[in-house]
């Protein structure tokens, strides 16, 4: 199976160990392993175009060539101080937002040929997450002391809210309809906030509720936005329905897996792929809540993931 | 290997290849002490008649000694040269060469990366960049997602039983992690599917790469398939032709891999006698009454360790008397009795009675009581001592109706071997006593005769304490048994005796 292929199911997988891997979904072979020397990988993103695989780790973030079997990175991004957190594309990839412990947020141009850097928002504070609205323009960002900043890109304005004090926001998703953010701290609260206005950059608190007895770590909403997981130092995932915000199933295996750092729903919501710090990726059928597959290989904490699965004609 | 014992060429050797990047100079200086040529020049002309070609540099037939010894004093041209741990391998570039050689490697390797560097922005970006986008919603509609798809096609035969161990692959490893490769034969399949390559990381266990094998023959979809656990094979020293050495047993499962020199192994199909080697042992210490070990299944639950602790040490099961487990490290929290051995971790227990606490079953004189009473289980730890000298560890288990022979653990021996599990009846012990007396340890002999009536001895070795306790308690119950009562009704009254005083009652073994 060859991972560029535009209608291919890409899954990587990363963490402590310095190595990505791709693995084949559907039968848990690992077909790849890229080595990312010099530090643990923090987040992992696949361009839009599906070519690449972009990899933060500590003052660099790299990206890789997912159509042949060069393992050498194609690009490197540095001159950042502390560990890169989080980061993202827009929708054609023409642009990259990495934020940072530094307490930068930055958007990269990763089309043009000289590649320069195009704006930076200085927060002070160490960034642990960031997601862009689907229209491109706002960034919503969520810093250790538990404040989210909404960055309109294209304004250059700035807003902050603070859902609750002393707290750390881990984790924010933009629904893909583009009209709430949900948010995640490390009280295991949720939050949820409608947005208003003609930029979608007005902040309504829509939900609140604490949903995990540890740290929460991930929150993301599915594609199709019917569903909203939640992952948690509890080493469950939670599986919550958006129209009433009932919990439809808790993902708990076998005794054997940590804590759950990163989820990924299919395009069709219904799987989910977690990465937990027990070395091992699952594969989650989401109606039955059984582990349809693992990914072992991994010799240290997975962290992050990344998963492209296209939509088919039935 | 087999020219080391030509001194000249080792002097040579060593003149041209090792000693010169030493900057202290220390090993010219030694060489040349020893080597100090007048002397030797005497020392060779006079040896040489005696000894030829022990001296000399060989350069196709000639014998001349001054030529020689001229060539042997020449000192080497190049610096470059400097000792080096790469033995298995005649390297002929200098080291100098061979690290520029990696820094031009790393250049080109880099000038194909391209570098993007953080630089504070003075320019305004580019407005076009971040126009405002209208929200495109995916419908799923009717459609479902391409992995949904596969893994309906695939089915259950996607599942790879062994994946468990595909992090041991070598060749998926981080940089850095030490690999050994080694040729697997697999005995299964036809010849010309049976070997493959397999590079396992270093520290890994000979039972980690059965699974890794196991894996990777499962993941190369070869014919026919494995059977879905490793503990069906084991791992055999091969010849250089692939056929299994049958004369050796099976690398035994938990050792290192490193270990072993092997370079070309064979994964053989187990006969069925050999699989329950995956039992783990569970200690189970009774207060005032020694402990048990047991090998049980890692699935198996507490309630049926609970049976056979009672089988074995026939304890007292009467309505209302119920038994609890703790771990031993952990008093005073009673474990769930359906939890599995495999979710303890540990495998030190404590069995007590219900409603009650450790400590407090025991007094002083009581103990004594048992240790006298010959018909109580009591259990040692003793090695067997076996023709091939090796020691065994055992655990001897003496009741006033047998004697009970545990094999324990695998004393970390390189090899399987067949130990067995075996026990005899009181009457069929003849004898015991001290058959060797040495410094620390003793050993004592046990005399039995099995039911074909074949004489049997058995050789323990333990510490002279315990050896005198063990001789003691079985001739104890021998003599109790010589003196012709009727054993049974003299248990079955002691029993009774018991049950009306209701005290203590695992403390005495009762039927």
């Amino acid at each position: 199976m060859c991972s560029g292929d535009q209608n291919s199911v890409i899954l990587a997988t990363a963490g402590y160990d310095h190595t990505i891997k791709l693995w084949q979904a559907h039968t848990g072979n690992c077909y790849r392993t890229i080595q990312y020397t010099d530090s643990q990988i923090n987040a992992l993103e696949i361009t839009p175009d599906k070519k690449l695989i972009t990899a933060a780790g500590y003052q660099h973030i790299r990206m890789f060539d997912l159509t042949t079997s060069n393992n050498n990175p194609l690009v490197t991004y540095d001159g950042i101080q502390k560990n890169i957190t989080a980061l993202g594309f827009n929708d054609d990839g023409s642009w990259m937002y990495t934020v940072g412990e530094d307490g930068f947020a930055r958007i990269w141009d990763v089309r043009s040929k000289l590649q320069k850097p195009q704006k930076m928002f200085e927060i002070n504070v160490p960034i642990n997450c960031a997601s862009l609205h689907p229209n491109t323009s706002i960034l919503f960002i969520g810093d250790q002391s538990g404040t989210m900043h909404t960055w309109d890109l294209r304004m250059n304005e700035n807003d902050q809210i603070v859902p609750e004090p002393e707290c750390s926001i881990q984790s924010i998703h933009v629904c893909p309809n583009g009209k709430y953010v949900a948010a995640v701290s490390n009280r295991g609260a949720l939050y949820i906030w409608e947005l208003l206005g003609d930029h979608m950059s007005q902040l309504k608190p829509y939900y609140k509720k604490i949903i995990h007895d540890k740290y929460a770590l991930k929150c993301l909403y599915s594609s199709d936005c019917q569903y909203l997981a939640t992952s948690s130092a509890d080493s469950s995932i939670k599986i919550w329905n958006t129209r009433d915000m009932s919990l439809l199933k808790t993902l708990r295996s076998d005794s054997t897996q940590r804590w759950v750092w990163d989820v990924s729903f299919s395009s069709d919501s219904e799987y989910i792929i977690s990465a937990s710090s027990d070395n091992m990726a699952r594969l989650w059928e989401i109606e039955s809540g059984t582990v349809k597959q693992k990914y072992a290989g991994h010799q240290k904490p997975i962290v992050c993931l990344a998963f492209r699965d296209p939509l088919m004609n039935r | 290997m087999a020219l080391m014992d030509d001194r000249a060429f080792l002097v040579s050797h060593v003149r041209n290849s090792f000693i010169t990047g030493d900057d202290t100079s220390m090993s010219e200086l030694v060489l040349d002490v020893d080597e100090s040529s007048g002397e030797r020049h005497s020392r060779l002309s006079t040896n040489d008649s005696k000894r030829p070609n022990t001296w000399h540099i060989t350069r196709g037939d000639t014998s001349d000694t001054d030529s020689c010894c001229e060539l042997d004093t020449e000192l080497p041209n190049s610096y470059d040269i400097v000792p080096d741990m790469d033995f298995a391998s005649h390297r002929r570039r200098s080291n100098t060469a061979q690290r520029l050689e990696i820094l031009q490697r790393e250049k080109v390797r880099q000038s194909k990366i391209k570098h993007v560097v953080w630089k504070d922005v003075t320019t305004p970006p580019d407005p076009t960049l971040f126009e405002r986008k209208p929200i495109k919603i995916q419908e799923t509609g009717n459609r479902i997602s391409l992995l949904t798809k596969l893994l309906a096609e695939a089915g259950d035969g996607r599942t790879n039983h062994f994946s468990d161990y595909a992090k041991y692959n070598g060749k998926m490893a981080p940089a850095g992690t030490g690999t050994k490769t080694i040729e697997i034969y697999f005995t299964m399949t036809t010849d010309n599917l049976r070997l493959m390559n397999i590079c396992i990381i270093a520290n890994a266990t000979v039972q980690n790469l059965i699974g890794l094998s196991c894996y990777l023959y499962s993941q190369s979809n070869k014919q026919p398939q494995l059977k879905d656990s490793i503990d069906r094979y084991s791992l055999h020293i091969v010849d250089d032709d692939g056929e299994v050495e049958t004369d050796f047993p099976s690398l035994e499962n938990k050792e290192p891999i490193s270990k072993f020199g092997f370079n070309k192994l064979a994964l053989v199909e187990n006969s069925h006698e050999v699989i329950e080697d995956e039992s783990v042992f569970i200690t189970i210490n009774m207060p005032g009454r020694g402990l048990s070990r047991f090998s049980v299944s890692p699935k198996q639950s507490l309630r049926e360790i609970l049976e056979k602790v009672i089988e074995r040490r026939r304890l007292l099961t009467v309505k209302g008397l119920d038994y609890k487990f703790e771990k031993q490290d952990d008093p005073g929290v009673t474990l769930n009795i359906d939890s599995q051995v495999c979710n303890l971790d540990t495998t030190e227990l404590c069995l007590i009675r219900d409603n009650s606490v450790r400590g407090d079953i025991i007094q002083d004189g009581e103990m004594s009581t048992v240790n006298l009473n010959p018909d109580s289980y009591r259990s040692y730890q003793v090695s067997m001592v076996n023709k091939l000298s090796w020691h065994t560890p055992y655990q001897l288990g003496i009741s006033g109706e047998k004697i009970e022979i545990d094999p324990v653990g695998n004393g970390g021996r390189m090899f399987r071997t067949a130990s067995k599990a075996v026990s005899h009846e009181i009457r069929n012990v003849k004898a015991c006593y001290l058959a060797e007396n040495k410094s620390s340890r003793v050993i004592i002999r046990l005399e039995c005769i099995t039911n074909q009536e074949k004489h049997i001895d058995y050789n323990f070795e333990c510490d002279p304490e315990t050896a005198g306790d063990i001789i003691n308690q079985v001739n104890n119950i021998l003599e109790i048994r010589g003196l012709g009562q009727n054993w049974d009704s003299m248990m079955k009254g002691r029993a009774k005796k018991l049950k009306k005083r209701n005290t203590l009652p695992t403390l005495f073994s009762t039927f």
